[in-house]
């Protein structure tokens, strides 16, 4: 299973605010190596971590990528779509 | 063709016959959706599925839709003002285009938009993509042979940015 990073951050000093997951799609047309770098770049992931996720999308589907406060789960939905990566949010359950 | 890396600030395309030539000099026309629906769509995606999520949409059209507008048409402005200096041979007629390195990051993402902008218009299939169809005359032959030719250049920029 792949691993996310899961930031919690305080809101008002005290309320942990509902997690976002930020997802990505799988997409038959954007190549495999350029999905990775992306992640890289984005998330600032390792290679070998950037791949699994690549992966994953192109196995399974989608791939979770990152998970934490909503402003910047829309913030990397936002700088993935300047990546033309299918990419979406959706509370973490 | 031939692809080759003469210095380290430089890639270069050469010999590139006038098909060749042709469809590099789409690259533009082709990233642009134009009065495609199905192209825009796939350009300017939806940031959720949650049908809860109405009032993100519409933020997200208003405001961030112009802003990946920007950015997709700046890649598409170093394409087009590379491809002024495609240098055509008089002997035969090939082509070659000089690229500074500097400047790859955007050729892979206008030739990615250009890809996605083309599949969604046509509205290719997976099967249509993976399988060896030669070329038969056409527009969606056409498209297809642009799709594989555009993945290739990506290919090997993206080798080239990763320093493999």
């Amino acid at each position: 299973m792949t691993e996310t990073v899961i930031e919690q951050e305080t809101k008002s000093g005290t309320a942990v605010d509902t997690p976002w997951n930020v997802v990505v799609h799988n997409d038959p047309v954007n190549l495999m190596t350029y999905v990775s770098r992306v992640f890289e770049k984005v998330f600032g992931y390792s290679r070998e971590r950037a791949e699994k996720h690549m992966m994953e999308v192109h196995q399974k589907g989608r791939s979770i990528v990152w998970t934490g406060l909503r402003e910047r789960a829309e913030a990397y939905v936002e700088q993935l779509h300047g990546y033309l990566l299918l990419a979406t949010l959706e509370k973490s359950q | 063709m031939q692809f080759s890396r003469p210095d380290q600030q430089t890639v270069v395309l050469s010999h590139l016959d006038p098909l060749l030539a042709d469809l590099l000099r789409s690259v533009p026309a082709s990233a642009d959706p134009g009065d495609s629906e199905s192209a825009r769509a796939r350009l300017f995606s939806a940031p959720s599925h949650d049908q809860e999520e109405a009032d993100l949409l519409e933020d997200w059209q208003e405001y961030v839709a112009p802003e990946l507008a920007k950015i997709f048409q700046s890649s598409i402005e170093v394409i087009e003002a590379d491809l002024r200096k495609l240098h055509i041979e008089t002997k035969d007629g090939n082509a070659t285009l000089s690229i500074g390195f500097d400047r790859l990051e955007s050729w892979v993402h206008g030739l990615n938009q250009a890809r996605l902008a083309l599949v969604a218009r046509h509205d290719f299939t997976e099967a249509e993509m993976e399988e060896f169809l030669p070329f038969t005359g056409g527009k969606r032959s056409l498209a297809l042979l642009q799709v594989r030719f555009y993945g290739i250049l990506q290919e090997l920029f993206l080798r080239e940015l990763e320093g493999n």
